[in-house]
C-alpha cells in the first residue's frame, strides 16, 4: 500500500509541475520589412502617397508610435502618362498628418494613375497603378424620420446609385454636422470638429454582400446627438439602376428633444476601384474578425515590390437635409 | 452481328459448363460464442478456387462436380478441414475453435492476408488491439487507434476527428451496423461514440471504394457491432478514471436469439456533485444539482429463424449532457433551469435472407439522428406574482432510409453485389423558441422562430462485380449512381469504381484502384474543436456537391506469413470544397452559411507504407505516410490567398506511428505506442504596418497557412494483468498517455510580453505555444465473466 502511494505521487509531481503554456524561439531566417505604400487619389483633390516600412511582428508593439516613414525616395505620379515629382513632407503634429509624399496634382473622374518609386538601398521599384472610375449618379427617393422614442431619431433613406463603370464598387457614408467641410478626403478625416464616419463598402452586382451593419455612422462631438448603427439592404434591381435604403438609429444623450429638422445630414458616395473596394472590404473583415473562432484575414494589396493600397475612388457628396 | 451471335454461345456453353457444379453455401462463426466471423476464407484446395464470408458470415462457393477439400480459416481460429464429394448444392455451417489459449475468446476480425485481397486502400483493424493500445485517460477509442494508421491524421491534441488522405473531418463516412452516424465525438472530441466493448470489426476504406459505399469523399469507416454469444451470458464491467462500462450478451432463446447490450458513462458529474451542493449552500442557493456526462448505449437483438433467414434489431443513442438546477434561497422562489444536450440516435431492422445459395439479401430499414437541444427556463413565484419563461434552441439532422442489398454468385469466379437505398434527409438548421406564463395573462407568449427544416431526398443503384480474371489477375469493377434532390434542385452524378490485383508470386502482389465520390452535405465548423454547434448542411442551389477523383497503387508483400508489409501511392483530385472566407466565423449562428464559404479545390498526394503483425505473441504495425495536402480557391468572387494554392491545415509531411503489443503469457501483455507528425500549419502575419490615412494597425500575412508549428511526437505505454477467477477474468490495466511528458503544440499565438530569444535578441512580443496534456497516468479495472 505504501508503495502504491508513492508511485501516486511520483506520477502527481510532474503533471503539478508542468506548465501548458511555454514561448517557441522562432527563427523565421532572414527577414526583410516591406516598402509599405499607402494612398487612395480621390477625384480634383491633391494626390498624397505615404511610403514606410513594416515592422517584424514580434518587434512591433504599438505601430503608431513605431511608423517608420520612408523619406528619402524618388516618387512619380503619372497621371493619363503626365510625370509628376512627389515631394516629401514631414510629419505634421498639427493636422496630424504623418510624413508622405504631396503631388501638386488633381486629377479628375476616369483618370489612370501609375506610381512608381525608388527607394534608397533597394534595388526593385516599387509601383502601381489605378483609375479613377466614373462619377457615380445618384438620386435621393426618399428620406423619412421617425422620433417615436424621446431620445432617439430613426431614419431611412432611400437612393439610387448608377456608376460609370461596368463594375461598379462603391462606399456611402452619412455624416451630420454644422458646416460641410472640404470634400479632400485628406483633409476632412483629421478635423476633429467633423464627424467620424464608418463606410459601407458594397459592390452592386455582388450577390454576397447585400447587407451590411456599420457602427459610428453619425457622432457630432458636441454631445448632443450621438449616432449609433446603420442597416444597409441592397433592395432591388431596377431598369439597370440600384436601389438601396439605409436604416440609421440615431442615439441622443441629451435631456432635450432634438430639433432633429435642423442638423444637417450628408451623404457621401465614391465610386471605387476594384482594388480599393477589395482592399477596404478585407481591412473591414480583419478588425471584425474575432481572434479565436474567425478564419484569418489576409488585407489584400496591390503594390509591386511591397505591400499596401494605392487606389482610387470618385466621391461625390450631397446634403441629403 | 456476327460477333454479338459468337460472343453469346460461348457465354451460354461457359455457363452450361457451369452447369456441372453445384453450390457450397453456409455460415462461419466461432464455436464459443456462435458469433459469425466476417471475411473469414473458404478455399477449394482442389479447383484452387475461393471466397471470403461476407459482413453477416456467410458465403457462397460455386464448384465443379466431384471431390472437393476444403480449407477454412480465419486469423486466430484453428484451420478446419474437410473433404467433400460435391454431387449437389450443399449446405456446410461451420464453427471455428480458437486457437488462443486463452478461456475467453476476443474475436480478431482480420482478414486474410491484405496482399491477397483486390481490394486496395482498405485496413481491418482487430478490435483486441483498439482495445490494446493505451489512450488517453485509459478508454479504449477506435478513431484514436485509427489515427496510427497511414493515411489518416489526427487533427489537433487529443482530438478523435480523423483527416484521411487530405480530406476534412466531414468527408468520413460512418456506419455502424450500415447506418451512418453524423456526429461520432464526446467531449468536444476528446472521446469518439464507438464503445470498443460493443464492436466486433473495425474496418476503414480510404480509397478505391467498393461500388457499394457512397455519400463521401475521402474515407469509410464500417463499424459491425457483435450479436452476442449464442450460448450462455457472458458480461465484462469495468471502470476507469473517468467512465464506466457494462457489457452483456448471451441468448434469449438458446441458439435462435440473441442479445448484446453495452452501456458507458462517464462519472465526473457524479463525484463532484457533493463539492458542488457545498459551494450552492455557501453560495445562499438551495438545491444546486449541475454537472456534464455523456452516455453510450448499444444495444443489439438477433434471432435466427433458420441457417438461411435472420433478423437483426440494432440500436445505438449517445449523448452529451449539461445539466444545471439551481434554487435561490431569495424568498421569491427563483429557480434556474439549464439543459444542454447533443448527440445520436440510431436504429435499425434488418432481414438476412439467402434466396437461394447462389443469392443472398440484405433488407435494411433505419432511422438515424444527430439532435443538437439548449433550454433555459426561469421560474420566479413569490405568492402574489409569477412567471416562467424559457428560451430553447434546437438544431439536427435526421435520415429516414430504407436499403436492398444482394450477394450473387452466379459463377465461381464473380461475385456481384448490387442494390439500391433511398434517404429522405430532414435538416434543421436552426430553431429558436421563446415562451413564456406568467400571472400577467397580456404579457404571455408561446413563439418560435429560426430558420426552417429542409427536406431532402437522396438515392443510389450501385452494382460491382468481384471477379477473378485469372488464378492470379483479380478485378473489381462497379458503379454507383446516386442522385439527390433539394429545394427544386437535383444532383445526378454516376460514380464508376475499378481496383484490381496481380499476383507475381505468392507472396508478392500488386494493386491498383480508381474512386470517384460524390458528397452532398457538409458540416459547419471552423474550429479545431467539434463542438455541438458544428451543424450538417445540404448542397444548394448556390453551393453544389463536392466530388473526388482518386488514383491509388500500391505493392504487398506478405512476409513467410509472419506480417504483412505494403506501399501504397495516392493522388486525390477534390471539386468544389468549402472553405471559410476570411474573417468568417460560425461560432453561435450560421445564418446565410453560404454568403460565409468559398467553393474551390483541393488535391491531395503521397505515399504511404505499412509494416503489420496481426498474428503470434507480438503484433502491431509500423506506419509512415510522407504526404502533400494543398487548396485552391481561386474562382470570381470567392478568392482565398489571392487565388494561389496553400497549405491545407493539416497538411503534414511525415507522419510516423509504430503501435505493438506483446503478450508475455496469459497473465501480463504489454503495448506501447510512438507518434510523430510534423506540425500542423497555421497563419501567422509576419510582418506588421500602420495605415496612416485612417489609422488601421495592420497585420500583414503572405499566405495563408504560412507558418508550420512544432514537430508532435508522444509515447504512451500499457500493461495490463490478468487474473483468471472463479468466474471470469479480472484485468488490471494501467497506462501513460504521454509518457516522456512532451509539450506538444495545441496552438500558437503572439504574446504581447517582452522576450529575449537564446541569443539575448529582446522582443517586444512572443511566439507561444499552448500545450493541452503532459503526462498523464490511467488506471482501470474490468472483469470479464
Amino acid at each position: 500500500m505504501r508503495n502504491i502511494k508513492y508511485f501516486t505521487f511520483a506520477l502527481l509531481i510532474p503533471l503539478c509541475f508542468n506548465s501548458c503554456k511555454k514561448v517557441i524561439d522562432f527563427d523565421p531566417g532572414e527577414v526583410s520589412p516591406y516598402v509599405v505604400m499607402i494612398s487612395r487619389p480621390v477625384n480634383d483633390s491633391l494626390v498624397t502617397v505615404y511610403l514606410s516600412q513594416s515592422v517584424f511582428f514580434l518587434e512591433s508593439n504599438d505601430m503608431y508610435s513605431q511608423y517608420r516613414s520612408i523619406s528619402g525616395a524618388s516618387v512619380q505620379l503619372f497621371v493619363n502618362g503626365t510625370a509628376y515629382n512627389g515631394t516629401y513632407q514631414s510629419s505634421d503634429g498639427n493636422t496630424g498628418m504623418f510624413g508622405h509624399y504631396q503631388f501638386n496634382v488633381r486629377p479628375k473622374a476616369g483618370d489612370s494613375l501609375y506610381v512608381e518609386a525608388v527607394i534608397p538601398g533597394q534595388d526593385e521599384k516599387v509601383t502601381a497603378s489605378t483609375r479613377l472610375p466614373m462619377m457615380p449618379k445618384v438620386e435621393i427617393l426618399d428620406i423619412w424620420f421617425d422620433t417615436s422614442e424621446y431620445y432617439d431619431v430613426k431614419c431611412r433613406v432611400k437612393f439610387k446609385i448608377k456608376g460609370g463603370d461596368a463594375r461598379e464598387f462603391y462606399s456611402v457614408s452619412f455624416f451630420s454636422g454644422n458646416q460641410m467641410y472640404n470634400v479632400d478626403s485628406n483633409t476632412y478625416y483629421w478635423d476633429t470638429t467633423d464627424a467620424m464616419r464608418s463606410h459601407v463598402y458594397f459592390n452592386v452586382n455582388d450577390p454576397v454582400v447585400n447587407t451590411v451593419d456599420v457602427s459610428d455612422i453619425i457622432d457630432v462631438d458636441d454631445g448632443s446627438f450621438s449616432g449609433y448603427t446603420m442597416h444597409f439592404t441592397n433592395d432591388k434591381f431596377i431598369n439597370g439602376e440600384h436601389t438601396f435604403t439605409a436604416y440609421m438609429y440615431m442615439y441622443s444623450y441629451s435631456n432635450y428633444l432634438i430639433d432633429y429638422y435642423s442638423i444637417p445630414i450628408w451623404m457621401s458616395v465614391s465610386s471605387m476601384s476594384e482594388e480599393l473596394y477589395r482592399y477596404q472590404q478585407s481591412v473591414n473583415d480583419y478588425s471584425n474578425a474575432d481572434e479565436f473562432f474567425s478564419e484569418p484575414v489576409q488585407v489584400l494589396c496591390n503594390i509591386n515590390g511591397g505591400i499596401g493600397i494605392f487606389g482610387g475612388r470618385s466621391q461625390k457628396t450631397i446634403r441629403i437635409q | 452481328m456476327k460477333h454479338i451471335v459468337t460472343f453469346i454461345t460461348l457465354l451460354i456453353a461457359c455457363l452450361g459448363a457451369w452447369g456441372q457444379s453445384h453450390t457450397i453455401s453456409g455460415t462461419v462463426a466461432a464455436s464459443s460464442s456462435g458469433e459469425t466471423l466476417i471475411s473469414a476464407t473458404v478455399y477449394d484446395m482442389v479447383s484452387g478456387k475461393g471466397a471470403l464470408t461476407n459482413a453477416q458470415g456467410r458465403y457462397s462457393l460455386t464448384l465443379p462436380r466431384g471431390k472437393v477439400i476444403l480449407r477454412i480459416s480465419y486469423v486466430g481460429y484453428k484451420t478446419y478441414y474437410d473433404t467433400i464429394d460435391l454431387t449437389a448444392n450443399k449446405e456446410l455451417n461451420v464453427k471455428l475453435e480458437s486457437s488462443t489459449q486463452l478461456q475467453m475468446v476476443t474475436i480478431r476480425a482480420d482478414r486474410i492476408s491484405s496482399h491477397r485481397s483486390s481490394q486496395i486502400s482498405a485496413i481491418d483493424v482487430p478490435v483486441e488491439n483498439i482495445k490494446a493500445i493505451p489512450v488517453l485517460f485509459g478508454e479504449s477509442d477506435v478513431l484514436k487507434a485509427l489515427q496510427l494508421l497511414p493515411g489518416v491524421q489526427s487533427g489537433t491534441e487529443g482530438m478523435s476527428g480523423i483527416y484521411v488522405r487530405g480530406g476534412g473531418p466531414d468527408q468520413n463516412l460512418f456506419l455502424l451496423d450500415g447506418v451512418p452516424l453524423y456526429n461520432v465525438n464526446h467531449l468536444g472530441g476528446f472521446f469518439s461514440a464507438f464503445n470498443a466493448d460493443a464492436i466486433k470489426s473495425v474496418t476503414l476504406y480510404k480509397g478505391s471504394f467498393p461500388a457499394h459505399f457512397g455519400g463521401r469523399l475521402s474515407s469509410v469507416l464500417d463499424i459491425t457491432t457483435n450479436d452476442g454469444n449464442d450460448k450462455k451470458i457472458h458480461g465484462n464491467a469495468s471502470i476507469g478514471l473517468i467512465a464506466a462500462k457494462l457489457n452483456l450478451e448471451g441468448p434469449i432463446y438458446k441458439d435462435k436469439t440473441t442479445f448484446n447490450i453495452s452501456y458507458r458513462r462517464t462519472y465526473f458529474d457524479l463525484l463532484m456533485q457533493p463539492m458542488i451542493m457545498a459551494i450552492g449552500a455557501m453560495e445562499d442557493m438551495g438545491r444546486t444539482n449541475l454537472g456534464y456526462y455523456f452516455y453510450d448505449l448499444n444495444a443489439k437483438v438477433t434471432h435466427r429463424f433458420s441457417t438461411r433467414s435472420r433478423l437483426i434489431a440494432s440500436w445505438y443513442s449517445g449523448d452529451d449532457r449539461i445539466y444545471a438546477k439551481i434554487k435561490y434561497n431569495d424568498g421569491y422562489n427563483e429557480s434556474m433551469k439549464l439543459g444542454y444536450n447533443w448527440g445520436n440516435m440510431v436504429g435499425s431492422l434488418r432481414w438476412n435472407y439467402e434466396l437461394t445459395p447462389k443469392l443472398f439479401m440484405n433488407l435494411t430499414g433505419a432511422y438515424t439522428q444527430y439532435r443538437n437541444d439548449v433550454s433555459l427556463g426561469l421560474i420566479e413565484d413569490d405568492g402574489r406574482d409569477y412567471y416562467d419563461v424559457e428560451a430553447s434552441y434546437k438544431s439536427g439532422i435526421r435520415d429516414i432510409s430504407a436499403k436492398v442489398a444482394f450477394d450473387y454468385q452466379p459463377v465461381p469466379d464473380h461475385t456481384v453485389k448490387f442494390g439500391g437505398d433511398a434517404v429522405h434527409h430532414i435538416f434543421q438548421p436552426e430553431v429558436m423558441g421563446l415562451k413564456q406564463e406568467s400571472s400577467d395573462v397580456y404579457e404571455n407568449y408561446d413563439t418560435v422562430f429560426g430558420e426552417s427544416r429542409v427536406h431532402a431526398n437522396e438515392f443510389s443503384l450501385f452494382i460491382e462485380d468481384d471477379w477473378s480474371v485469372t488464378e492470379s489477375f483479380k478485378l473489381n469493377g462497379g458503379v454507383n449512381f446516386t442522385g439527390f434532390a433539394v429545394q427544386g434542385a437535383f444532383y445526378p452524378s454516376v460514380q464508376p469504381r475499378l481496383s484490381g490485383r496481380y499476383m507475381l508470386s505468392e507472396d508478392l502482389s500488386i494493386k491498383a484502384g480508381y474512386s470517384y465520390m460524390t458528397q452532398y452535405m457538409h458540416q459547419l465548423s471552423n474550429s479545431s474543436i467539434s463542438l455541438p454547434t458544428d451543424l450538417w448542411v445540404p448542397v444548394t442551389a448556390r453551393i453544389e456537391p463536392m466530388y473526388a477523383h482518386q488514383v491509388a497503387a500500391g505493392v504487398f508483400y506478405n512476409l513467410m506469413g509472419l506480417a504483412d508489409l505494403s506501399m501504397e501511392l495516392y493522388y486525390k483530385k477534390m471539386r468544389n470544397m468549402l472553405e471559410y472566407r476570411d474573417g468568417a466565423s460560425f461560432f453561435g449562428s450560421s445564418a446565410g452559411w453560404e454568403d460565409k464559404v468559398c467553393m474551390g479545390d483541393g488535391w491531395s498526394y503521397g505515399v504511404e507504407f505499412l509494416a503489420q503483425r496481426s498474428i503470434g505473441q507480438f503484433t502491431g504495425w509500423i506506419g509512415y505516410t510522407l504526404s502533400w495536402t494543398m487548396r485552391q480557391f481561386d474562382r470570381e468572387g470567392q478568392m482565398i490567398n489571392n487565388g494561389d494554392p496553400f497549405p491545407a491545415k493539416y497538411d503534414r509531411r511525415h507522419d510516423i506511428s509504430i503501435m505493438g503489443s506483446y503478450k508475455f503469457n496469459d497473465e501480463i501483455d504489454v503495448s506501447a505506442t510512438w507518434v510523430y507528425s510534423s506540425g500542423n500549419v497555421g497563419t501567422l502575419a509576419m510582418q506588421e504596418y500602420f495605415d496612416p490615412e485612417n489609422y488601421y494597425n495592420i497585420a500583414y500575412i503572405e499566405n495563408r497557412n504560412n507558418f508550420r508549428m512544432p514537430a508532435y511526437h508522444r509515447m504512451d505505454v500499457g500493461v495490463n494483468f490478468h487474473k483468471q477467477k472463479k468466474h471470469g477474468i479480472r484485468t488490471l490495466s494501467l497506462s501513460v498517455y504521454n509518457l516522456y511528458n512532451r509539450k506538444n503544440p495545441f496552438m500558437v499565438y503572439k504574446d504581447g510580453s517582452i522576450h529575449y530569444n537564446r541569443d539575448g535578441v529582446r522582443y517586444n512580443a512572443a511566439l507561444v505555444q499552448l500545450s493541452l496534456f503532459p503526462i498523464i497516468p490511467s488506471l482501470s479495472y474490468s472483469f470479464k465473466f
